[in-house]
């Protein structure tokens, strides 16, 4: 009898255990905590980064020869990086030959001016791509930095005329775009790849 | 016979003032006009690829620049032709001179310990100025363009301790001939053999002087017609490399290249920094 009392003790306190251990809510796998996700938007960086680089050519001359809205649509696209940014870019002419690299926001302002003094109909559009059914997706590519931040790229087509002649100076050229974005969401690395710069030809 | 006058006079007049235009100065020589490339024209050697450290990136964008026709000295100038300059205007003379005199036999060495101004004076006083950094870029390409060394692409034998010198005629025989370096100091002027324009020394004895200010930012928006240098700044261009650059490695060969670019305070007096002057 005692022994019988005894295992039904057992018996008892260990199915109590295991209705205990069952009925607990149920708790993650231990691993390594995350990281705060970064609040950056890279699909909102990269539009505003676009649309203020297809602006740069947003000002005019007035009748008696003035730049009217030149510093504004140069300062709108400098409020995009930080003071330390450094940038690699495409040569700015024929007469140049290798990557520009720009360190600084001065120097990164001048190839900004320049653009916005020589170049016109700017139009610079991300690739668009067709897989499945999906249709002409624009993909991303990002991945969060160690040091923080986000780091972006993507593929474009830049088509832009020459202020000098606008009509027969019409260029396109295929490309890439590598930026990198602090927490503060301000550009600190800007790479900006063109290749095959051909020369439009009215049809 | 009247005709036939007239007409040899009027060939004479057509030809002289061409004669005129081509006949360099004695001891120069004439760097015509026209454009070249100024700058590393190669993207992508070990250097943009990060294969090797670099933290220097003012050889690039290479530019391509039009320059008008100028003279230039076919060797550095040398201490006997400053000892002149030093003897007319009471001019300070470089302080390794021993009682202000030249050291002895170096009559044909290229003068060393003049500072920028020092230069400037000296090329004025005989009617000349310095060379802008782009005059200097051009003539030591001997008219090689867009090549890495002024004897072209090849590369050398950097396992003796060697400088180097080009062939006695770059154009035609690009290969580059090794020469025996005095790693003690400059040598006399025209030890090396001449570039394509005859002229002498560019890569080998001393660095030299030129006249612009030094931007290692400059060839990103410089411009392409004359460029004269920054408007100002802390630093001169010198251009070329010296005796004590060693050709081994590849630190000592970026050195002998075309686009090397290399800076100095202005009050700075070198044993390795010397000059020429261009007109």
């Amino acid at each position: 009898m005692r022994r019988l009392i005894i295992a039904s003790l057992i018996t008892f306190f260990i199915t109590s255990e295991v209705q205990a251990k069952n009925s607990s809510p149920q708790t993650p796998p231990q691993t390594t905590p995350d990281k705060p996700r970064s609040a950056l938007d890279p699909e909102r960086l990269v539009e505003e980064w676009m649309k203020r680089l297809n602006a740069l050519d947003s000002w005019h001359l007035t009748v008696d020869g003035k730049e009217e809205g030149i510093e504004d649509v140069v300062n709108s696209m400098m409020e995009l990086y930080a003071p330390d940014v450094l940038a690699e870019v495409p040569p700015h002419d024929e007469d140049q030959s290798g990557s520009v690299m720009l360190r600084g926001s001065m120097l990164l302002r001048k190839w900004v001016e320049k653009i916005a003094r020589t170049q016109v109909r700017l139009n610079y559009i991300r690739v668009a791509q067709t897989m499945k059914e999906f249709n002409g997706v624009q993909p991303l590519f990002t991945t969060p930095l160690p040091w923080g931040g986000v780091g972006i790229s993507f593929q474009i087509i830049g088509a832009w005329s020459m202020r000098e002649d606008r009509l027969n100076k019409r260029f396109m050229a295929p490309g890439a775009v590598f930026l990198q974005f602090g927490e503060d969401g301000k550009i600190q690395r800007l790479r900006l790849y063109l290749t095959e710069i051909t020369r439009v030809v009215a049809g | 016979m009247k005709g036939t006058i007239f007409t040899i006079l009027c060939c004479v007049c057509a030809v002289l003032p061409i004669a005129a235009q081509t006949a360099a100065p004695e001891g120069m020589a004439l760097i015509p006009e026209g454009k070249f490339w100024m700058g590393r024209v190669y993207a992508y050697d070990l250097y943009s690829v990060d294969v090797v450290a670099r933290d220097r990136y003012d050889d690039v964008p290479a530019n391509n620049v039009y320059l008008d026709a100028f003279y230039i000295d076919k060797y550095e100038v040398t201490n006997a032709d400053y000892a002149k300059f030093v003897e007319a205007t009471h001019a300070r003379a470089p302080w390794h001179w021993p009682g202000g005199k030249i050291p002895n036999g170096e009559e044909r060495f290229p003068v060393y310990n003049v500072n920028w101004s020092e230069a400037t004076d000296y090329c004025k006083w005989v009617g000349k100025r310095l060379p802008t950094e782009a005059e200097w870029d051009k003539a030591n390409r001997g008219g090689v363009d867009r090549a890495t060394f002024a004897w072209g692409d090849d590369k050398f034998d950097n396992s003796e301790p060697q400088m180097l010198a080009v062939g006695p005629d770059p154009k035609h025989n690009p290969k580059p001939v090794p020469a025996a370096l005095n790693r003690n100091g400059a040598m006399a002027i025209g030890s090396f053999p001449p570039n394509g324009y005859g002229i002498y020394d560019m890569v080998g004895s001393v660095t030299e002087w030129t006249s612009d200010w030094f931007d290692p930012d400059y060839y990103r928006f410089m411009p392409k017609v004359n460029p004269k240098g920054p408007e100002t700044g802390k630093y001169r261009s010198v251009r070329g490399s010296n005796w004590a650059n060693s050709a081994a490695g590849t630190s000592g060969s970026e050195k002998l290249r075309n686009y090397f670019r290399n800076f100095a305070d202005p009050e700075a007096r070198s044993i390795t920094l010397g000059f020429r002057c261009a007109k």
